[in-house]
């Protein structure tokens, strides 16, 4: 048997595919990313339908576990906090009055920190951290806030918040089949959470603008709170894709445009800052 | 926001630094291939060289490890999810067999034929934290050299 050497054609392997694996990649996320998102979505439909079935036995037993660190903090307040603490009561009285007849009764409560934010906890319990209520040049402005967290009870946001939870405990065993497909998922589900929830804050803007109206018959200082929040801000990059809020410039522009649209009173000096108490 | 450019971090150095290598080894295995195309390797026996030709035998063998880049386990990952070829390991088995053919020839110097040639494959090493993700592969080339008596010039 005579052998005679001969060299493959140059260029030509063919142990290996012609495709790009750069294509592949590319379509691999996209599919992916759909994959993920169909999923995720689905399984947060199913477990808000199945919550608000059984709404109200599923807060009977969350309600007093969320509420209870909030109210153990409630219980130490300075005679100057016990003073606001009244105020934010006398403003939820009055802005109720405006809510439906059939509306659940609400609580609001102070509670000491150093971070100013508010909180709707299911069960409706309204909890304000100190410093935004110590911040606070007006009663409007409180309102403001008091009305927005209301509206996050109106539009039942935190059943979509329990949704999301549960759909993230049921998802979690995709990392036990393929840990990149469970990393794509979470980055995917975090993304669509946020886009959720910054649904669910102009939502809740608005509804918190029109009771204001209602309630007090004029939304000039209601804009006060985000307007302070927007000159406090620091400097630096903020991707509004990765927030839970949408940005508070955006945020202040979007409700002075309905303010105006809807003609409310006082919806020219929506953007005026106010340091008068 | 760190996730992402983790990810994104890993799988950008994954895919250049990778593609760069795996582009300098084929261009190294096509060389040395065409240095050593004189030595056949065949995997039939030795039927067809008489005894009386051969002067000289032994077991020569090669063998190497290649790892696989960020990029590729990534990619071969989500193909394992959905199924079709597994494009991002192709490269990769082939050049771990050439390059073990080639350390096989290297080891069986001056030699006439390489017979009885088999390449077996294997994975080894396991990705910290990933269980089933392939990230090294082994390929081992063994067969048996013959030295012919009349090629090499000796009775």
């Amino acid at each position: 048997m005579k052998y005679t050497p001969k060299a493959p054609p140059p260029g030509i392997n063919h142990n290996v595919g012609t495709k790009s694996l750069f294509g592949d990649f590319v379509k691999l996320i996209v599919g992916a990313v759909f994959s993920c998102l169909v999923l995720y979505t689905s399984v947060v439909l199913v477990m808000r339908l199945s919550l608000s079935l059984f709404e109200g036995p599923t807060l009977s037993v969350l309600a007093p576990m969320m509420q209870a660190p909030f109210l153990a903090a409630h219980a130490n307040l300075s005679s100057k906090q016990e003073r606001l603490q009244h105020r934010l009561e006398r403003i939820l009285h009055k802005l109720q009055r405006s809510l439906p007849k059939d509306t659940q009764k609400y609580t609001v409560v102070l509670v000491p920190d150093e971070e100013t934010n508010a909180y709707a906890i299911p069960g409706g319990l309204i909890v304000f951290l100190s410093p935004l209520a110590e911040k606070a040049k007006s009663e409007e402005e409180l309102a403001f806030v008091m009305a927005h967290e209301l509206g996050h009870f109106a539009h039942r946001d935190h059943l979509t918040g329990l949704s999301n939870v549960a759909a993230m405990a049921l998802l979690a065993p995709l990392g036990m089949v393929s840990e990149d497909f469970s990393r794509i998922m979470a980055l995917t589900s975090q993304l669509s959470f946020l886009h959720h929830s910054r649904v669910q804050e102009t939502q809740a803007d608005v509804f918190g603008l029109t009771l204001l109206h209602e309630a007090y018959g004029s939304v000039a200082k209601g804009g006060d709170f985000l307007q302070r929040m927007e000159m406090e801000r620091k400097g630096g990059l903020k991707l509004s894709f990765l927030s839970s809020h949408p940005v508070t410039r955006q945020r202040i522009a979007e409700l002075q445009d309905l303010a105006l649209k809807k003609e409310y009173s006082g919806a020219r000096e929506f953007l005026t800052v106010r340091n008068e108490d | 926001m760190f996730e992402i450019g983790t990810l994104l971090f890993f799988l950008v150095i994954g895919y250049g630094v990778g593609t760069y290598t795996e582009r300098k080894h084929y261009q190294a295995i096509e060389e040395r291939e065409r240095n050593s195309i004189h030595l056949p390797t065949v995997t039939f026996g030795k039927r067809h060289v008489g005894d009386d030709r051969i002067h000289e035998t032994q077991c020569v063998s090669g063998s190497v490890v290649i790892s696989i880049d960020y990029f590729k386990r990534f990619v071969a990952g989500l193909q394992n999810i959905f199924g079709g070829t597994v494009t991002a390991y192709e490269t990769l088995v082939d050049r771990a067999r050439r390059e073990a053919v080639l350390r096989m020839k290297e080891s069986a110097n001056g030699a006439t034929t390489i017979v009885n040639t088999r390449i077996e494959t294997a994975t080894i090493g396991q990705s910290a934290g990933k269980k089933s993700a392939i990230t090294c592969v082994e390929a081992f080339a063994y067969g048996t050299a013959i030295w012919e008596n009349e090629k090499t010039g000796r009775s």
